[in-house]
């Protein structure tokens, strides 16, 4: 048994990636959630997701409680919010400092991995939100100094997917968050990016480089401006509550959307009783990696001189959508 | 989605590197993100680095999860979907 995984395959021509297909392995993790009472759910979501287990266990939590018809309060909002921004900063900044560097292979800029190390041990350990303040004040300083990555070459041309707004609880659940949907979300039937670039789109730079077709470099930029939204966020708590929210969509049934690091989650769940009838997650990575989906369409059409060259150009465009699970690519000739 | 599957620590290497077991195979990963792994100890690994340290009880019961998952789950056909 694996966690799952996503295997790219690019056919190449010799001079370019001429097509792009996505195959997707992914547990069906409703099993192991059905029939249990609702009171263990978050913990066994938690136990289950170990990359983004805040995020995850938020959004079951959240479901539960609209599932029962608990009115949740600003402050119980925040509460929950609370680890899930920490979590997401942790990500952000292991993409930032580890994984960029880790590809690009710049031996005059190597992966800042003792950096990471410090800032993941702060995170963990900030228990509230005095100690996640004096965090957020240290990273904005930090912000202010550091250097992104620099993607390397200009994006591919391929065609971009349009960017998935943030959409509150209630308008998810009025669409059918099915099986189907899960596996190949879309939204009014057309593909879509999810992730800090989608978040951070208003922001004029982010409209610049778009404009310039430098995509790469645009969620580059999306991370570090979401993290100083993040940190500022941090020491305005009632802030935060914009990363998640909950909607009961009618008796017994919850909708909770949580905004994280690689894009917007969504749970749903059917209670029959007090136990679980009927669960549903929908991950960002089947959003950005859907068969026709930002992946594909960008990285379709790339120029590649050698097979080494296409697989770094899809190496490169794969990271800059942050997949959650193991990638790989090989290449088919065309 | 981001599933992770808790491994086992069989060895400490030079430069803060481990070997862990994957499903039966020997992998090596980086433990610069943790702190006081043992070996024995179970990680969850992400990239090449060993992100969160888990409890020897907690993770054997994520195990079993993923074991009863293993033996349920209907495969998705292989073939490329696009």
């Amino acid at each position: 048994m694996h966690e799952g995984s996503l295997e790219l395959a690019l056919t190449w021509d010799g001079k370019r990636i001429v097509a792009a297909k996505v195959a997707s392995q992914r547990p069906q993790v409703a099993s192991l959630l059905r029939g249990l009472p609702a009171a263990a759910v978050s913990d066994r979501v938690r136990q289950l997701f170990g990359i983004c287990r805040q995020a995850q266990s938020a959004a079951a939590a959240l479901c539960v409680r609209s599932a029962r018809g608990e009115r949740l309060t600003p402050g119980a909002l925040d509460e929950l919010a609370l680890p899930v921004a920490l979590e997401t900063i942790s990500e952000h900044l292991c993409h930032l400092l580890i994984a960029w560097p880790t590809l690009l292979a710049d031996p005059s800029r190597p992966p800042r991995v003792a950096d990471c190390g410090d800032w993941r041990r702060r995170l963990r350990a900030a228990a509230d939100r005095r100690s996640a303040a004096a965090i957020a004040a240290d990273l904005l300083d930090w912000l202010g100094e550091a250097e992104l990555p620099s993607p390397g070459d200009e994006s591919p041309p391929g065609a971009s997917a349009q960017l998935l707004p943030v959409l509150p609880a209630t308008e998810w659940e009025r669409m059918a968050l099915v099986e189907d949907f899960a596996l190949r979300p879309t939204l009014a039937g057309e593909v879509a990016e999810t992730g800090a670039l989608a978040r951070q789109v208003g922001d004029a730079a982010i409209t610049r480089l778009l404009a310039a077709g430098r995509r790469l470099a645009a969620r580059l930029l999306a991370r570090r401006l979401e993290l100083r939204w993040l940190a500022a966020a941090l020491a305005e708590p009632p802030r935060l509550s914009a990363l998640l929210d909950a909607c009961p969509a009618s008796a017994g049934v919850g909708v909770a959307r949580v905004e994280t690091a690689r894009g917007t989650l969504l749970h749903r769940l059917e209670l029959a009783g007090d136990g679980i009838a009927e669960y549903l997650i929908v991950a960002p990575t089947e959003w950005n990696f859907h068969p026709q989906g930002a992946f594909v369409r960008e990285i379709s059409g790339c120029p590649a001189a050698s097979p080494e060259a296409a697989r770094f150009a899809a190496e490169r465009v794969a990271l800059s959508l942050d997949p959650c699970v193991p990638c790989s690519c090989r290449l088919v000739d065309a | 989605m981001c599933l992770a599957l808790p491994c086992r620590v069989v060895e400490l290497l030079p430069g803060e590197q481990a070997t862990v077991d994957v499903d039966g195979v020997g992998r090596q990963v980086s433990l610069a993100l943790v702190d006081g792994v043992a070996v024995g100890d179970y990680v969850i690994v992400h990239v090449g680095y060993a992100l969160t340290r888990l409890d020897a009880d907690e993770a054997l019961r994520t195990l079993a999860l993923f074991a009863e998952l293993g033996q349920a789950a209907v495969p998705e056909p292989p073939a490329w979907s696009a």
